[in-house]
């Protein structure tokens, strides 16, 4: 628990710091989609009209079998889908109240405080400490050496990296392995002090010891009050690391609940043969 | 196919017997058809081999005489050195000019492009472009940039006629070195808010540094042996320099981008359209120097290409 | 407090600044087009010829006031496809063995050492041509090859030229075929010559055939090594391999030298200029014709 009241402790940021601001925070509604449609090729409709709530201090699992449109409906949550061609995203996205789906929307801001993991570690050919640094640099928020310092530490404590590379900072990230490169992802996104995070199936190219490493670092954001969304297509995993759990079948939100309920509990057949092995 | 499918389902021993026979034929032509191959693959070996050698052998002697490589045309042994510097003048010049828009253009196709027609007739441009031939390039500038633009038969009209027929290359490698880094850390960058421009420049760029730099030297040695764009844009009659002139706007002054200039290509063209006495040796000297020239650029983008891609896996 | 540009500015910076390098090019592109179609069309609508006496007409003597182009037409046409027939069975032969045969050898040693021949600049293969080739010539037909300039040599030294160009296009089209249908293809007993002569090609034809048109492309453009080797005799039509002829490209280059602008005979020349221009966009649409027909075929 020391760990946990460290990491809030130095998690400042967009979002509140203390154990009752997060407990607070916890039931606040940061994110909501009403409706969210993904088309690509104007006919193609990969995602079907999906209301789902997000809050601060939870982790929300989207599970489904490959194809269901998790991945998209995450991709909608930063506006990624934007970045490709010929995809267009209907519907409203409620950020902190305000829609997010318009044009006239700042993707450079808006993404400062959605961050996103990917599903294979992407970091880019430069030392670990620019890693962290480049985006927060590139934003115009650092001033100094000592707060480039202080950031570098914050942010790979939060990540359970900084014990491993404190002293490789200068070295290459791409010497790094694959579960300590997704790490730094985390970190590196965590830097740019988000209150939303989004992972992409990010354990999906690493081995069990990692995965759990990332779960844990997972869990213990929680307790700083960020919201975080996990597309996984392993349901333990989800068991194991989330709060709610949506489940996607074929583009449609099928049924979303607390995990207990939806692993316990489930109301929708496709759910149940999903979860007992029929398919997937 | 059919006729073994047709074999392999007759019972008969007499068909089985025709199996076996269609199977040493077959085997037969199989050992043909890779003797047949492998002597054509020789053959072209041999060619390529050949070509190098007898220039080496016919131009060598020349190009190693004493003052080949020092002396000016007109000198007593004659030689190629304004040649040479006006080749790689123009080398120089054309790069200058051709990198920095087929860079933008580039990462325009790659990053920005909108999918629409403007941005497919732009492409299409391009395209044209890189099926042009050189003298309707050469022809255009002789008019374009020596008249209309008043540039004169220059340099700078054959720089900007050479930058012609070297955009679409360069376009081209730019924006498949682009495009072969993963995506993943083109989104990753996006993902943190932000612009196409810094993940280009940022991101991008660097990891394709070393698909980049070879690119533009083995399109350099596409340009440094060019010549009939440059016949009527920078002309053909071998130049008249003076290294120790200071004025710029001198028609002898060598680094003058408003003067005539005659490369190694269009020397060579010019000896054999218009031959002289002994012009031969000098035509098969100048040409070695140009293939040597050019060699160098290959292996130049090999090396250079090996040592980037080497540091930047190792930093 | 850093400087940061605001990123929709710095955005639209990126996308001015790239996109001015796109249209510059663009508009280079429009200019010659319209250009050599302006000065090239001068010739019927100012000077009067008859475009259809222009194409057809079978001598070329500026002297006389005669423009027949079709001399030339058909010195370019001739010395295209001779080159690429000389070529292309080498090309793909070359192709086949480095793709099925010695991958290893084909990507180590083949490739690059036929690298070096795109690189190799034309004039020096004119120069070849002209003391090499023609020589050859004189040598094989003796008295009836003449100087040893015309069609013949042309074709050899462009199908020099053209090899590596096929060569390589045509590796990559060896190596797109996926090796799923080598696989199947060896599954079924079949021999490697089987292989590569039913599946492999046959899959792989669309993406030759563009190879054989880029390799035209740069025959028909090719300009110098044409032009020293032919013998640049445009004022009557070529009567066999081994005559002295000439090609669009060739009568341009020597032509240009001397014509003055403003002259019948430079826009003629321009009019030549046309017709390789309106030639390569027609090679360009082929190649995506080819290409769209291929797409339709792999869905």
């Amino acid at each position: 628990m020391t760990d946990t009241a460290h990491q809030q402790a130095v998690y400042g940021g967009a979002s509140a710091t203390g154990q009752a601001a997060s407990a607070a925070a916890a039931s606040d509604v940061l994110l909501r989609t009403q409706d969210v449609t993904v088309t690509y090729d104007l006919t193609k409709e990969a995602l079907h009209k999906t209301n789902l709530e997000f809050r601060a201090g939870e982790v929300t699992a989207l599970i489904g079998p490959s194809g269901c449109g998790k991945s998209t409906f995450l991709r909608c949550l930063n506006l990624m889908n934007r970045e490709i061609p010929r995809c267009k995203i209907g519907g409203q996205i409620f950020y902190h109240g305000r829609d997010i789906n318009t044009p006239k929307e700042n993707l450079f801001e808006l993404r400062k405080s959605i961050g996103m993991v990917f599903q294979q570690p992407t970091p880019f050919r430069k030392s670990i400490r620019e890693n962290i640094l480049f985006a927060p640099k590139k934003h115009g928020r650092l001033h100094g050496k000592d707060e480039e310092d202080e950031l570098v530490e914050t942010s790979l404590r939060q990540a359970a990296l900084w014990d491993e590379v404190k002293d490789k900072l200068k070295q290459s990230a791409h010497a790094l392995s694959g579960g300590q490169q997704q790490r730094l992802c985390i970190a590196r996104t965590l830097a740019m002090k988000p209150d939303v995070v989004l992972y992409d199936e990010p354990c999906s190219a690493l081995d069990p010891i990692s995965t759990y490493t990332i779960e844990e670092t997972i869990r213990q954001l929680c307790d700083t009050g960020l919201c975080q969304i996990i597309v996984t297509h392993n349901m333990q995993q989800a068991g194991r690391v989330s709060d709610r759990t949506a489940f996607f079948y074929v583009g449609d939100m099928v049924e979303t609940g607390t995990t207990q309920q939806i692993f316990s509990a489930p109301r929708d057949q496709r759910l149940s043969d999903y979860l007992t092995g029929r398919f997937g | 196919m059919d006729n073994r499918t047709a074999t392999a389902q007759a019972p008969a021993a007499g068909a089985r017997r025709d199996l076996s026979a269609h199977v040493k034929r077959i085997g037969r032509q199989d050992k043909i058809a890779t003797g047949i191959l492998t002597a054509i693959v020789a053959f072209v070996l041999l060619l390529l081999a050949g070509i190098i050698l007898y220039i080496l052998v016919r131009g060598g002697g020349t190009a190693l005489t004493p003052g080949f490589l020092t002396n000016p045309s007109s000198a007593e042994v004659s030689g190629i050195l304004y040649q040479l510097f006006d080749s790689f003048y123009m080398l120089i010049i054309t790069l200058l000019i051709s990198v920095p828009i087929s860079l933008g253009g580039a990462i325009f196709l790659v990053e920005y492009a909108p999918d629409n027609w403007v941005t497919s007739a732009a492409s299409t441009a391009i395209e044209t472009l890189s099926s042009l031939p050189s003298i309707v390039v050469g022809m255009f500038g002789s008019l374009f940039f020596v008249v209309v633009m008043g540039w004169g038969i220059s340099i700078i009209s054959g720089a900007v006629a050479l930058t012609m027929f070297n955009i679409p290359i360069l376009v081209r490698t730019i924006q498949q070195a682009l495009e072969d880094v993963p995506r993943s850390q083109r989104d990753a960058a996006l993902a943190m808010g932000l612009t196409r421009w810094e993940t280009t420049v940022n991101v991008l760029l660097p990891a394709a540094m070393p698909a980049i730099v070879t690119g533009i030297v083995i399109s350099a040695g596409r340009v440094f042996g060019e010549a009939a764009a440059l016949i009527f844009t920078s002309g053909s009659a071998p130049s008249r320099l003076n290294f120790a002139s200071t004025d710029l706007m001198s028609p002898t002054n060598p680094f003058n981008i408003f003067r005539p200039a005659c490369t190694l290509a269009v020397y060579i063209w010019r000896l054999t359209s218009e031959p002289t006495p002994g012009s031969a040796e000098i035509v098969w000297g100048t040409a070695t120097v140009l293939i040597v020239c050019v060699l160098l650029f290959n292996v130049l983008a090999r090396v250079l290409g090996k040592f980037l891609a080497r540091r930047l896996t190792a930093e | 407090m850093a400087k940061v540009m605001p990123k929709r500015r710095l955005e639209n910076i990126g996308l001015t600044i790239t996109g001015a390098c796109v249209a510059l090019v663009a508009l280079v592109v429009l200019t010659l087009i319209f250009m050599v179609a302006q000065q090239g069309l001068t010739t019927f609508f100012v000077d009067g010829f008859d475009p259809i006496a222009f194409l057809t007409g079978t001598h070329w003597i500026p002297e006389q006031d005669m423009y027949g182009a079709l001399p030339m037409i058909v010195g370019s046409f001739s010395v295209t496809l001779l080159s690429t027939i000389i070529a292309l069975p080498i090309a793909l032969g070359s192709a086949m063995f480095v793709v099925e045969v010695a991958p290893g050898f084909g990507t180590r040693v083949f490739q690059p050492l036929v690298e070096l021949l795109v690189g190799i600049p034309s004039v020096v293969y004119g120069v070849l041509g002209l003391y090499v080739v023609n020589a050859a010539m004189r040598a094989i037909f003796g008295a009836a090859a003449g100087t040893g300039a015309g069609i013949l040599s042309g074709s050899i030294v462009l199908a020099v030229m053209i090899l590596p160009t096929v060569t390589t296009l045509s590796i990559d089209a060896l190596r797109a075929v996926p090796n799923e249908y080598r696989e199947g293809s060896y599954a079924l007993g079949c021999t490697r010559w089987q292989t590569v002569w039913h599946v492999v090609l046959k899959s792989a034809t669309p993406s030759i055939m563009t190879a054989v048109i880029l390799g035209m492309t740069r025959a028909f453009g090719e300009t110098l090594a044409v032009q020293m080797v032919i013998g640049g005799v445009e004022r009557n039509m070529p009567t066999g391999l081994l005559s002295p002829a000439s090609t669009l490209t060739a009568t341009l280059t020597s032509g240009l030298n001397n014509a003055v602008s403003g002259t019948e005979f430079y826009h003629a020349l321009w009019s030549l200029g046309l017709i390789l221009l309106v030639m390569s966009l027609v090679f360009i649409l082929i190649i995506h014709l080819i290409g769209r027909k291929g797409a339709k075929q792999h869905g």
